[in-house]
């Protein structure tokens, strides 16, 4: 195991990537952020942004499970009487034609249980990984992440996922004010927006990794030593 | 002129008796590493008076080892410190605004790509109606700062919404 080659710095800080106090977080890819018929393509977006890091994703998941690292994956959803959806969420959801719990092509739009409230087959969970349900964009709020990792022996995050600049980011500030050591992998994640995943992305990188580093999932891969 | 991406707050006539000017970055740290922050500052200052005015709550937030504060608030401020980027962080934010009854937040300050963000972000998930204050708000670097604002923006207000300080004076008054 090797440091991976990042931008500002050689991630982590602290010395070679160690699996068995890392995991890898894999955010919100559900057919509502990245499927057809889901809340995004409801809102009208170009889901080739937010598909594109579907397959690298998917390579780093093998390698990381090759290595023996945890593996989380989150998923954003409402109880189905939205009893813990905040109102303005729903209303601005319903001001933009992709109301939460209104029936869609993939089911009712971010409702757990619900078809587009699944992840996408490309990169699922499989038996014995962690997820995490969250009703917000971090995953840290109102959920027992910051458990499961301690618990687990893990202060190491490599984030994959979607939305860069929402989901991605919400989560990454989080757990970097909580003082986990963040890597963002550039090619395994997208928004909405091109420019704005492009400023996402230098945002994480300021004043020197204000919140961690950024690298492509190769840098990664070569790392782990399974490039 | 106006808010956007919806006239702000979702839920029709403002309540000042809920309105928390919420100020984040205030400190040497992020003075040093801002585009103008007099200018920012001089427009919290401006936001803080007709805040008080009508009857809410100002809000300061300093951050654990970031430096001396650059803007203090008044005696009646509420003065609370974290330890994160986000205002949230190790620290009482979240307790006071509930206690205080305040659950419409307009955030100005310092770093609107670093304690803005982050804040707002922690504050939508945590249910508060907000605001972000572009012209009371510094950025790192102009193009990132107009790339937060801009992801706030996008799927309807995924934070909240963005406007000015003159658009919170407009809503005051009205």
């Amino acid at each position: 195991m090797k440091q991976v080659k990042a931008e500002p710095y050689a991630w982590p800080y602290d010395g070679p990537v160690d699996p068995s106090k890392t995991a890898l977080v894999c955010i919100d890819w559900q057919v509502d952020f990245c499927g057809p018929g889901g809340y995004v393509d409801t809102m009208g977006y170009d889901l080739k942004l937010t598909r594109a890091g579907l397959e690298p994703t998917a390579t780093v998941l093998a390698a990381a499970r090759a290595v023996g690292m945890t593996v989380v994956h989150t998923r954003e959803g409402h109880l189905p009487d939205l009893s813990d959806c905040p109102p303005n969420k729903l209303w601005r959801s319903r001001r933009i034609g992709a109301g939460i719990g209104d029936s869609g092509p993939c089911g009712r739009i971010l409702v757990k249980g619900e078809p587009g409230w699944e992840i996408v087959p490309e990169v699922a969970p499989v038996e014995g990984e962690l997820v995490v349900d969250k009703p917000g964009k971090g995953a840290f709020y109102a959920t027992n992440l910051d458990l499961l990792l301690r618990v687990a022996g893990v202060s190491h995050l490599i984030f994959t996922g979607i939305t860069t600049d929402v989901c991605v980011h919400t989560t990454m500030r989080e757990a970097n004010d909580m003082g986990y050591e963040c890597l963002l992998l550039e090619d395994c994640t997208g928004a909405t927006d091109y420019g704005n995943y492009l400023s996402a992305l230098h945002m994480v990188k300021m004043q020197g990794g204000v919140f961690g580093a950024v690298a492509p999932s190769g840098a990664l891969l070569d790392a782990l030593g399974s490039a | 002129m106006g808010t956007s991406p919806y006239p702000w707050p979702y839920d029709g006539d403002l309540d000042p008796r809920r309105l928390a000017l919420v100020v984040v970055g205030a400190q040497g740290w992020w003075a040093e590493r801002t585009v103008d922050p007099v200018g920012a500052l001089e427009a919290v200052e401006r936001a803080a008076k007709v805040v008080r005015d009508a009857g809410g709550g100002v809000v300061v937030v300093h951050r654990d080892g970031a430096g001396p504060p650059v803007f203090d608030g008044e005696a009646g401020d509420v003065a609370v410190r974290c330890t994160g980027m986000s205002g949230f962080a190790g620290g009482p934010l979240d307790l006071r605004l509930r206690r205080e009854g305040l659950d419409h937040l307009a955030i100005g300050g310092l770093g609107l790509e670093t304690a803005l963000y982050s804040t707002m972000g922690a504050a939508n998930d945590r249910g508060y109606e907000c605001l972000a204050l572009a012209d009371a708000a510094a950025p790192h670097d102009r193009a990132a700062g107009e790339r937060a604002l801009s992801s706030i923006t996008m799927s309807g207000g995924i934070f909240g919404a963005v406007g000015t300080t003159s658009d919170l004076l407009e809503l005051l008054l009205a």
